[in-house]
């Protein structure tokens, strides 16, 4: 069959979580080539930036994302604070590390379940987003929002912690490391589930690097990376814990990262709710910002997030960048579509964690010179030959 | 930080890749200064982390295209492309990434002329 056809998905999808395109190019039920168009979502944040102060800015970045929302908001507050020469408390560190950290599990808990429905495993996708409400709780008790937490100011955080809110932290972790091990033994031996996704997707340890890939999508192929231990912020330097890798580079692999780092989560917190350092939770500092430029990294739950701010000497930056993690991870994603099965387009997608599912609409093209199956629609007659004329 | 003249940019990120130790290209931040605009390469190698700056004028800003050598930085090369109209020699995609279809060739919304808001009508 030398037939080529076009697999549009996106931008505007049923079940599209976040507009982006993929065109894939399929011969029969394999992929040949994808293609990815991005911006749909582009909403001209970096600009914005310049033309708004640093505390104006830290809202307005917090909002990126939803899920990672403390990443961003760190991230830049990191950055701030390092053109600023201030130097944070050290319980407020700590504070931001918690904060994070129970953030990873929330986002970890979400993938396994999206990853559960993409692969027709409905249940672990109702099981794993029932537990993640005791994560979501925990994290409304500590910052009082479930998302978007407002948790950082530059200079420190905004919230600190009691006696009683760390009992409850510590009886929500108990909970969730439970659940955390069954949800290991699903992923490491449930015989229908390993077998769905082992070997899907593949990513070599070297395409990984090449590509530039991060977060555990890199650590799924063996690529011993996590800036939490390479360029430590807040107080990782000050925590131990295990940078989890899997060298089977495919979505099991991933999968696999994903619920073993959730376990280094909960015992980071653990650590960290010991080792609370007494004192005051943020300093007052400058609002005008030397002229200057600062980088800042993050691990966040989908890989390093990075961060440039440059100043001016006002109190508007000059020039924010920033770099989520998913865009990094799209460039391998094209590798990793190759010559496999459009079945498995859903969960390899899902497997870096944005996640889309389901096909859209076809176009035949390649198709013979003189083929009468070939055939271009505009919009308005594709329009046209799907209304009915007459009601159903 | 390591500056370096734009016409090198190709040969010494070949040069740091040859090292054979683990590199990865973390992004590349673009803006404008003045009559110029600025490239900054942040890498994060087993070393640490290394940024490398390189500058082009803003009239005709032209640079080697690093893809070839390292596919991971198409991505960053296609939205400063898009957003600062920086144009990457070699570059083996060089369609937008970011602006929509319609947006107006000529305009690129990083540039310090174009205003962050938008003009009461």
């Amino acid at each position: 069959m030398n037939e080529r056809i076009i697999l549009p998905i996106g931008p505007q999808h049923p079940l599209l979580k976040e507009p982006t395109h993929f065109k894939l190019t399929v011969e029969g039920e394999k992929i040949v080539d994808a293609d990815i168009r991005l911006g749909y979502n582009h909403r001209g944040i970096e600009k914005a930036a310049e033309d708004r102060t640093y505390v104006q800015d830290l809202y307005m970045i917090e909002r990126i994302c939803g899920i990672c929302s403390h990443v961003h908001a760190t991230n830049f507050v990191q950055a701030t604070e390092e053109l600023m020469h201030v130097e944070i408390p050290a319980r407020a560190k700590y504070l931001r590390v918690i904060v994070g950290e129970l953030e990873r599990i929330h986002s970890h808990l979400l993938w396994l379940g999206v990853a559960g429905h993409e692969v027709g495993y409905d249940t672990l996708f109702m099981v794993s987003w029932r537990d993640r409400e005791v994560v979501q709780d925990l994290l409304e008790l500590i910052t009082g929002n479930r998302v978007n937490y407002g948790m950082n100011t530059l200079g420190g955080v905004r919230k600190d912690l009691t006696k009683e809110q760390i009992d409850e932290v510590l009886k929500g972790l108990k909970v969730l490391e439970d659940r955390t091990r069954y949800y290991a033994k699903v992923a490491l031996e449930e015989t229908t589930f390993v077998a769905r996704v082992s070997g899907v997707g593949p990513l070599p340890k070297d395409v990984a690097i090449s590509h530039c890939a991060v977060g555990p999508t890199a650590r799924g192929s063996g690529v011993d990376y996590d800036i939490r231990r390479d360029a430590p912020y807040a107080a990782y330097n000050e925590i131990p814990f295990k940078v989890i890798t899997s060298d089977r580079g495919d979505v099991l692999g991933r999968t696999i990262v994903r619920v073993l780092e959730t376990f280094e989560a909960i015992n980071i917190i653990r650590y960290a709710l010991e080792h609370l350092p007494e004192g005051p939770i943020s300093i007052k500092v400058p609002r005008k910002v030397a002229a200057g430029e600062a980088e800042s990294r993050y691990e966040a739950p989908r890989g390093e997030c990075i961060h440039y701010v440059r100043s001016n000497g006002t109190d508007k930056p000059d020039r924010v960048k920033v770099r989520a993690p998913t865009l990094a991870n799209l460039t391998s994603i094209r590798y990793t579509l190759m010559n496999q099965q459009v079945a498995d387009i859903p969960i390899i997608v899902a497997a870096i964690d944005p996640c889309l599912s389901c096909t859209d609409r076809t176009q035949v093209i390649l198709a013979q010179a003189d083929s009468k199956r070939s055939e271009n629609l505009s919009w308005g007659e594709l329009r046209r030959r799907c209304v009915t004329k007459k009601p159903l | 930080m390591v500056e370096i003249p734009a016409q090198d940019i190709r040969k010494w990120v070949s040069d740091l890749l040859k090292s054979g130790k683990f590199v990865v290209l973390s992004t590349i931040t673009g803006y404008q200064e003045g009559d110029k605009i600025f490239l900054l390469y942040h890498f994060a190698t087993k070393d640490g982390m290394v940024d490398v700056r390189s500058s082009v004028p803003l009239a005709g800003p032209k640079i080697d295209s690093i893809s070839n050598v390292l596919p991971g930085a198409i991505l960053y090369e296609r939205e400063i492309h898009d957003i600062l109209g920086v144009s990457f020699e070699g570059i083996p995609d060089n369609r937008r990434l970011i602006l929509p279809e319609d947006w107006p060739d000529g305009v690129y919304p990083l540039r310090k002329d174009y205003p962050a808001t938008r003009g009461e009508k």
